[in-house]
């Protein structure tokens, strides 16, 4: 399990440094004297060489360390570069390369911390150096550290049945990965089920989407639960304990065979259909939807009659298989996995926030998910486009930007507006003949095949307007659109039948809580904060831990499967991998001086220390393979036992007393 | 308070827009559909700095069939035809086309053309040339040359016909084209006649006036003139009717079989290249500018070129805006005849163009370019000459003939 690199060459005295300096280009020498820099480098105690390059992360750079470092001996290294975010491993593996231990690397941050922050070459100069000698002054007191490689379940974890979800399942068991799908809903499918057509293709969206959650149900290696979610986390990259809570259905799912007789004798039938977004009604036994995967109703126990009087049962008496039971409980189960992807999806913006516009105020403005459900076969309507009162609209107007680019609610783009509203035009063209208005603020039809569909809209006679609706107001029967025609630079009031609200994608509104039990972070507009967002996408700062889809940011189908494809590379690359390498940088805790208090163990958010008994004293320890270097014991303990590998007191006063000391060229000579 | 005002909200009711105008305006208009605004047209506009409605704005108007404002303004009679509207267009959408549509369409709602236009195209009608001289008199033009041109009068069995077009023909500052052109023909000894008294106005003036419905006899004139003659090319010196023949015509009727349609820059460059022109040394510095009807509309950049670098000494310098991006030179459409100021205005900032690139001569392919950017020249008191291709190459040939 512990693999100590090259421990032969740990050298307590005698270290013999190399100081490397990167120029950046001239992102660095543009405002540091860099021979400056080189001459007071080369002062300090143990410096054996200092050495410039233009491109230190370069293949010549790094050649030129490993050489430097075989030719002087050196023991330790400082590379004078950026950030170490972005290339401390990269200088790890060089100088692994020859011959010396990671530990025995300390970078300076003399780009982002020096010379992209001031103008002031001799100030930038000063402070370069001072960060420097705070290196050299650590270095020499780092140790040699072992690098730990921990085993990986191979099993992953897939949260979110959307598109994204079962694609990355489906991507991870065609691998020969055993997968736990986590999905709230009582079924499959996501938003996507919801979709009637897809941009830009006008393909069905059912006809791809139901066959693939068919074969995530019946693919032998994934175990679906649905009505539930992730309750706990604990563990590790490649070993997660994950506590699945199951909500109950109050049906046995091994007798169900999905007749739908119970459905057909319950006698509530007035609640608002949550699938349909309350355009039509449903009973309080039910399908999600006609293709629910898996194809078993669900009980709603607050409408239940059963419930809430105890004198209905006329879904059991209906079932030709036994299969209702009232008295179903939530159920728990703990699953061991080695990787998670993340594919919990957005919620709709609710435009009653909005009330400019009306929603919910007056009749036959729907949101773009309402429309969405109007168009589709099996929705409320049958796929007819009706106003409420059973007419055919004869004008419609379809609002961009709504809760979306507006400093008020999101500031973001929701990226795929734009193209449903063109899909929704042209529905709406072609099944009522209906005058079409669409009112933009920006047309963003970028990806693959959307400018041609923009055209498509335009030619099938989709009155463009450029200008956002601002206002909805009802008159005499019409609803009134306000806006500005920015290109005939005039204000326009447009009546028409029907608004539909292009509403924006928003971040869950639990994914701060989904968040925090993960150990990733939200960014600033509250989607999940990926790693890096152009090299490291899917990744986040908990390793082991994947994002797919919408919850990392709004995106179409195209972009939300690439990144279920994406997230599964990436824990099966961890799982294919067989192990996962850590730093030691873990907690140290000497026994000696452990007064066996307790404070680190119910600090630690790992679980990573207990108390046990050694030699008739109760004392604290370490379980290295939980620890995840956060340091709270070590700020928490009150007599000093604990430290942590890599950040002991005597390397962090080394460093600090080499950012304050005087430079060598104000010293005086005797010193 | 009159719809055209801009200060109460436009209310789009039935009434007061109509989504058919569009279609019946022409179907190049239908096209405006796909107009994204983002106002490239109006941009490229020679003119849109001077109308009162930007082609922009024109296209919105049109989609959304806003008449009244369209036809109050009269903007669309401010086009010099120069169709960077069109070229610069990311939605490929014909606006010259739409613009001439538009035109056809007012006059036939009743909208009378500026009184200008109308009495050029009375001209045309009564009088077979856009002056309204007697229309016999269109050899004037030949009548004091020092040496006499043979064969000009409808020569049968000749094979060239030189289609002279009414500006050469019956104004005296283009007179010294049609001279300068008919001496280069004959001192190469090439034999072409002219259809004198029988040639009519291509029609080009009453096309781009909406009257397109008129230039049936017109066109029908110059064909059965052409047959007569037996003639197998047809040149001109005027690029409108250089267009007019080879992109309109065929539109509307079918040309003889085999007949070549050529433009004088075209036939020189061939008969330079044949060794029965040798022009002599002209130390000029000399820019080209495209007319737009020779250029952007007929795709001729090149001959004019050709032919230019075949003058020794001649050194060819291309201004900022050159070959299909050729800036107009504002003598277009009918702007010249309607709005002097905006012609001159267009004229002024070609004129820049040509000084920016130190040229001591600009030359042009067309009369009524030369006329244009004289009028530039004279106003600036600048020391530019203007010529016309066949002047410049009969400067540099006659210089070693005697005439």
């Amino acid at each position: 399990m512990v693999n100590r690199i090259d421990p032969e060459r740990e050298q307590q005295n005698g270290e013999r440094i190399g100081v490397f300096l990167c120029h950046c280009g001239v992102n660095i020498s543009s405002n540091v004297d860099m021979d400056a820099l080189a001459a007071e480098s080369s002062r300090e105690t143990g410096v054996a060489i200092v050495e410039e390059a233009p491109f230190l992360c370069a293949e010549s750079g790094q050649k030129q360390i490993r050489r430097a470092i075989r030719e002087n001996a050196l023991s330790r290294v400082v590379v004078a570069a950026c950030s170490p975010l972005m290339h401390e491993t990269t200088f790890w593996e060089t100088c692994r390369g020859a011959g010396l231990n990671p530990f025995t690397v300390q970078m300076a941050n003399i780009r982002e911390h020096v010379a992209w922050v001031t103008p002031d070459r001799a100030a930038a100069t000063a402070k370069a150096a001072a960060l420097v000698r705070g290196a050299i002054g650590r270095v020499l007191l780092q140790r040699p550290l072992a690098i730990r490689k921990l085993p990986v379940t191979h099993r992953a974890l897939v949260i979110g049945a959307g598109i994204a979800g079962l694609e990355a399942a489906l991507r991870l068991a065609d691998a020969g990965t055993e997968v736990v799908l986590v999905e709230r809903e009582p079924s499959l499918g996501g938003h996507m089920a919801m979709v009637d057509r897809t941009f830009p293709t006008l393909d069905c969206s059912a006809c791809v989407l139901v066959p693939r959650m068919a074969r995530v149900a019946n693919h032998p290696l994934i175990t679906v639960y649905t009505s539930s979610e992730v309750t706990t986390v604990s563990g590790h990259v490649g070993s997660f304990r994950i506590g699945v809570t199951t909500r109950p259905r109050f049906i046995e799912a091994s007798r169900c065979t999905g007749c739908g007789e119970c459905v057909a004798v319950c006698p509530v039938r007035d609640i608002p259909c949550e699938f349909d977004q309350g355009l039509s009604t449903r009973t309080g036994i039910h399908f999600a939807f006609p293709q629910a995967v898996p194809h078993m109703p669900v009980l709603d126990p607050d409408r239940c009659q059963h419930f809430l009087t105890a004198d209905c049962s006329k879904c059991a008496d209906a079932c030709p298989a036994d299969a209702i039971n009232y008295d179903q409980d939530t159920s728990r189960v703990e699953v061991e996995v080695g990787a998670v992807v993340v594919a919990t999806g957005y919620d709709v913006f609710d435009p009653a926030r909005a009330p400019e516009y009306g929603y919910g105020r007056w009749p036959n403005i729907l949101t773009s998910l309402q429309f969405e459900r109007m168009c589709h076969p099996s929705g409320p309507t049958n796929g007819r486009i009706v106003c409420a009162d059973g007419r055919v609209p004869e004008s419609i107007a379809i609002l961009h930007c709504i809760g979306s680019r507006d400093t008020r609610f999101n500031r973001h783009c929701s990226s795929v507006c734009c193209m449903a509203a063109l899909k929704f035009s042209l529905a709406a063209r072609w099944q009522t003949g209906a005058r079409v208005f669409d009112f933009y603020l920006d047309m963003r039809a970028s990806d693959k095949g959307c400018e041609e569909f923009y055209n498509r809209a335009q030619e099938e006679g989709v009155i463009f307007v450029h200008g956002k609706g601002t206002e909805v107001i009802y008159r005499d029967g019409k609803l009134l659109v306000k806006a500005e025609d920015i290109a005939l630079g005039r204000r326009v009031i447009v009546p028409v039948d029907m608004v539909v609200l292009a509403v924006a994608m928003e971040p869950r509104a639990d994914a701060p809580k989904v968040a925090q039990l993960l150990g990733i972070g939200c960014a600033k507009g509250g989607f999940f904060h990926e790693k890096h967002l152009k090299l490291a996408p899917v990744e986040t700062v908990a390793p082991g831990v994947f994002l797919a889809g919408t919850c990392q940011g709004p995106k179409d189908i195209p972009d939300s499967v690439a990144q279920g494809g994406s997230a599964a590379a990436g824990a099966l690359n961890l799982l294919a991998f067989g192990a996962v390498e850590v730093l030691s940088t873990v907690a140290e805790l000497a026994t000696s001086q452990c007064a066996g208090c307790g404070l680190c163990v119910s600090d630690c958010p790992d679980s990573a220390i207990e108390l046990v008994e050694r030699d008739g004293r109760t004392v604290a320890v370490v379980k290295d393979i939980l620890c995840r270097s956060c340091g709270s014991c070590v700020v928490t303990c009150p007599t000093g036992a604990a430290t942590q590998q890599g950040y002991t007191d005597d390397q962090l006063m080394a460093e600090i007393n080499g950012l304050l000391v005087s430079p060598h060229s104000v010293r005086s000579p005797k010193t | 308070m009159s719809k055209a005002d801009g200060s109460r909200p436009l209310y789009w009711s039935d009434q007061e827009i109509d989504l058919s105008f569009a279609r019946r305006v022409g179907p190049a208009a239908v096209s405006l559909q796909s107009c994204i605004q983002c106002g490239s047209c109006t941009a490229a506009c020679p003119t849109a700095n001077r109308t009162a409605i930007s082609p922009q704005r024109l296209g919105r108007l049109i989609r959304l069939g806003l008449k009244d404002e369209i036809f109050a303004s009269g903007s669309f009679w401010q086009c010099t035809s120069c169709a960077a509207c069109a070229l610069y267009c990311p939605r490929g959408i014909p606006f010259l086309d739409i613009v001439i549509d538009l035109k056809r369409y007012a006059r036939s709602l009743g909208f009378e053309p500026p009184e200008e236009v109308r009495l050029l195209c009375e001209a045309v009608r009564l009088h077979r040339n856009i002056s309204g001289e007697p229309n016999e008199e269109r050899l004037r033009w030949s009548t004091n040359l020092p040496q006499p041109l043979a064969d000009l009068n409808c020569v049968r069995g000749v094979d060239v016909v030189y289609f002279v077009g009414c500006i050469a023909a019956f104004y005296p500052r283009a007179y010294g084209i049609a001279q300068c052109f008919g001496r280069l023909l004959s001192h190469s000894g090439l034999r072409f006649t002219t259809l004198a008294g029988n040639e009519w106005c291509c029609g080009y003036p009453l096309f781009n006036a909406g009257l397109d419905d008129e230039i049936g006899p017109l066109l029908e004139n110059n064909l059965t003139r052409l047959r007569e003659l037996g003639a197998t090319t047809l040149v001109t010196t005027c690029p409108t009717c250089f267009y007019t023949w080879a992109v309109l015509y065929p539109r509307y009727a079918a040309l003889p079989a085999g007949l070549r349609i050529m433009h004088s820059s075209q036939l020189l460059s061939e008969l330079v290249d044949a060794g029965k022109l040798c022009p002599g040394p002209l130390e000029r510095v000399v820019t080209y500018h495209d007319p737009c009807d020779l250029g952007r509309k007929s795709g001729e950049f090149q001959a004019p070129r050709d032919l230019l670098c075949r003058v020794p000494g001649l050194e060819l310098r291309e201004m900022a805006n050159s070959r299909i991006n050729s800036l107009c030179c504002g003598g277009g459409g009918d702007v010249k005849l309607l709005d002097l100021d905006t012609s001159l205005d267009v004229a002024l900032r070609r004129v820049d163009q040509a000084l920016d690139v130190g040229a001591d001569t600009v030359v042009s392919t067309c009369q009524q370019c030369k006329r244009a950017m004289v009028s530039a020249v004279q106003w600036m008191r600048k020391p530019l000459k203007v010529q016309d291709i066949v002047e410049l190459l009969w400067e540099s040939v006659a210089d070693e003939v005697e005439w």
